[in-house]
């Protein structure tokens, strides 16, 4: 095998490259592989190590002989890398915990810290990336479903309490899993930090605030499963917590505010963080966030009081998937003195990202409890521009019976006169039922298949008909008559329809006659002027029926033929034209051949 | 699928370079795509890339896959550029940037190639000097000898012992804590 013999004839930067990346038990033995392989591992500049956390003093010192070991060997080369993996397979954190702190033998245990000592080894004084991840194996499975049931979790989920930070001068990259930041980590400076990861951790916000200030070059900083400890929390002696206020003071309390100044950060990521749920206030908490230089911002979790303290004038890229939690918390609120509707909450939510370009929204709500209704009311003072959006996707969900899921659209399209490229995805299960679970997956493509066959059962007879129709369309107009107007879309007119408006893309599920989906294909290739390209993914093939396509073969071209009337056809794509359409239950609608506007 | 070609599409109108794979074949890609080599970053600033970028080290193969990865990171990149400019109507609807998720998805399939593209990735990496898929490649060698002997190391990638047994014993004993 020639290729296999490849590695030999890499550079030996190149393999003490490969070996940065290697766990260092392997990474040392590589040096009993050949007379060049002797020293390279030890110039890699790299300690890699990873555990399977076994609850035993003995197992614990050996792991740290080990480590000592491995960090004593790297003195060649100024340790650079510093990774410490410790697994958990049988989902059991106090394994991990006993493991960290217990070492011994069967005479004798003592109280350890194996973090600890591994930080404060010398050869590590230099470190630039520094990887701490302590993984209880059931975390995934248990994470994947707090989001699918949409709670966030509330205990603090950090394993080990992280006291100091070797190399505070060269660190560059900081990433840290159930690893709790205690207030005295960060008395010192970061003046290389570019990237902080904190995953499953809990922080205070000032202790977080002091490292985000000694950190003045940070750039990308993502927040995953982080809990902020908001208020102090008080215990009883039996760890029952005591903190209560009464009724009165807890109607008229504010919520506490997270409140974090990220001065230099481009990149923010704040993904499923919560708030310690042992004080009073449930689960309310509202975000400040102070970010001039952001340009880039994923929000994922519960609909909440979310301000930019200073502008952010190049934050172009939002992505926001708003969990359905609403209820509960207004549960917990004075009903009379809580105007804080779903809308008003995600309105004002947007009103901070103005700027935006590309504006990404997942709403596991249906799409009318976040419309702004009522025209002339106070309502429509809710909605905000955004001037700059030339991206626009909108994922949720609707009721098939409901006429007010298109005001939501109708809002957005009003609020983003320059949209270039318009993504929906839209269906019709319910927000509570966990959307990305596989059950839920499955029962679509179940029904996908059915409704298919009936779709081309349908489709045989009526293709008749449809040849008919198509006809008449080379007459030069014909009006879809199976699809009708959509209430509160159509005879609207959008600036963003007018000019800019170039792609449509659509994902729904055709359900009914009256389906939402269809009526907006057919909305957009009337009224959208500039439309270049439509793709239409409508999860079941039906659509073909109602759109009286001709072709089974899920091609088909639109041509505008008189668009200042708003009239189009509908007609067979010529052969010659290549359509990429390899899905097999999606119809790409590309391209839309556009005549020059002949009046 | 749409905004995959939509992309090419819009790249049109963007500044293009011309890249050159060792067999003479041409690749057009933007700006922004090919920036994220320094090698070809550097050549752009020089200002010597008219008349195309020969790349004699490059197959066309790899340079096809090379290309495949720029383009899907080539946004993320631009992003850290740092200056609004950057935000070419092309790099910005190609990738979405915040879907990072997405992108270790990318990458994750991107490395489904055997061993000896993967060399050639590394070395397409090196010399292009594309940090991001160095890294990637050279994650995806080392996570190879996982949990391996030497004696399997060795197999795997025919390397040829050549240390006496009296210095092979030494360094066992240097370095015992990793043979236990």
């Amino acid at each position: 095998m020639d290729g296999n013999d490849r590695l030999s004839s890499l550079s030996d930067d190149l393999l003490r490259r490969i070996l940065r990346f290697a766990p260092s038990k392997e990474s040392a033995s590589t040096s009993v592989l050949s007379r060049r392989w002797r020293s390279l591992s030890r110039s890699s500049g790299a300690v890699n190590l990873a555990v399977e956390a076994v609850a035993s003093p003995s197992y614990t010192a050996a792991f740290a002989r080990a480590a000592k070991a491995a960090l004593d060997a790297a003195a060649e080369a100024p340790v650079t890398r510093l990774t410490l993996r410790v697994e958990d397979p049988r989902g059991d954190r106090n394994a991990i915990h006993e493991f960290l702190h217990r070492a011994g033998d069967w005479r004798r245990t003592t109280d350890v810290d194996v973090v600890g000592d591994l930080l404060s080894h010398p050869a590590v004084q230099r470190v630039e990336v520094l990887h701490l991840a302590l993984v209880d194996v059931s975390s995934p499975t248990s994470i994947r479903r707090l989001c699918e049931t949409e709670a966030e979790p509330y205990r603090g989920p950090g394993i080990y309490s992280l006291v100091s930070l070797p190399s505070s001068e060269t660190l560059r990259v900081l990433d840290l899993t159930r690893c709790d930041l205690a207030p005295s980590s960060a008395t010192a400076a970061f003046p290389r930090l570019e990237t902080f990861r904190l995953r499953l951790c809990s922080v205070r916000p000032k202790d977080l605030q002091d490292i985000l200030d000694a950190a003045p070059g940070l750039s990308t900083v993502h927040l995953e499963y982080v809990f902020f400890t908001l208020r102090p929390v008080k215990f009883s002696k039996y760890g029952t917590h005591v903190a209560r206020i009464d009724r009165g003071a807890r109607k008229t309390a504010e919520p506490p505010v997270a409140s974090l100044s990220f001065r230099a950060v481009t990149t923010l990521v704040l993904a499923w963080c919560g708030k310690d749920a042992r004080d009073c206030y449930g689960k309310r908490w509202a975000v400040d966030i102070d970010a001039p230089r952001l340009r880039s911002l994923v929000y994922k979790g519960r609909l909440r009081r979310f301000s930019l303290r200073s502008p952010a004038p190049g934050l172009a890229r939002v992505d926001l998937h708003i969990l359905n939690g609403q209820d509960t918390e207004r549960y917990q609120e004075d009903k009379n003195s809580d105007k804080e509707v779903v809308s008003v909450m995600f309105w004002q939510f947007l009103r901070n990202f103005t700027n935006a370009r590309v504006l990404k929204l997942k709403v596991n709500y249906y799409l009318k409890e976040i419309a702004a209704v009522g025209e002339g009311s106070g309502d429509n003072k809710l909605l905000c521009a955004f001037p700059y959006a030339e991206r626009l996707e909108l994922e949720g969900v609707y009721l098939p019976t409901s006429k007010t899921a298109t005001v939501a659209i109708v809002n957005l399209l009003d609020c983003c006169p320059a949209v270039r490229d318009l993504v929906l995805k839209l269906s019709t299960i319910t927000p509570h039922c966990p959307i990305g679970s596989s059950s839920a997956r499955s029962f679509l493509a179940r029904q996908g298949r059915l409704d298919y066959s009936k779709s081309i059962d349908r489709f045989t007879r009526r293709s008749k008909k449809a040849r008919n129709a198509t006809e008449d369309t080379s007459g030069g107009a014909h009006r879809d008559d199976d699809v009708p107007d959509i209430p509160g879309l159509s005879g609207r007119s959008f600036t963003c329809l007018e000019s800019t408006l170039r792609r449509v893309s659509l994902e729904f599920r055709v359900d009914d006659e009256s389906s939402l989906g269809l009526q907006l294909v057919k909305f957009f290739a009337e009224n959208a002027m500039a439309l270049e390209e439509m793709s239409v993914d409508s999860g079941n093939r039906r659509m073909y029926e109602h759109l009286n396509f001709i072709n089974v073969s899920t091609k088909a071209c639109f041509e505008h033929t008189n668009l200042a009337e708003g009239l189009c056809k509908y007609s067979r794509i010529p052969s010659s034209v290549s359509v990429d359409s390899t899905t097999d239950h999606g119809v790409t609608l590309l391209p839309l051949k556009r005549r020059t506007r002949m009046v | 699928m749409a905004s995959a070609g939509s992309g090419d599409e819009k790249a049109a109108a963007a500044a293009m370079i011309t890249l050159i794979s060792s067999d003479n074949e041409k690749f057009e890609v933007t700006e922004a795509t090919a920036t994220l080599s320094q090698t070809i970053r550097h050549m752009i600033e020089d200002g010597c890339t008219d008349g195309g970028v020969p790349l004699p080290n490059v197959t066309s193969k790899i340079l096809a896959r090379v290309i495949e990865y720029c383009k899907k990171h080539a946004t993320a990149a631009a992003g850290e550029e740092g200056s609004s400019s950057s935000f070419s109507d092309a790099a910005f609807l190609e990738v979405d940037r915040a879907f990072l998720e997405e992108l270790e998805e990318f990458d994750d399939a991107f490395l489904e190639v055997d061993r000896a593209t993967l060399f050639d990735l590394i070395l397409a990496a090196n010399y292009l000097d594309i940090k991001g898929l160095l890294n990637l490649t050279c994650q995806k060698v080392a996570d190879s000898v996982k949990g391996k002997t030497p004696e399997q190391i060795r197999e795997m990638y025919n390397i040829v012992n050549d240390l006496t047994p009296e210095e092979e014993a030494e360094i066992r004993r240097e370095t015992q804590w990793a043979f236990e």
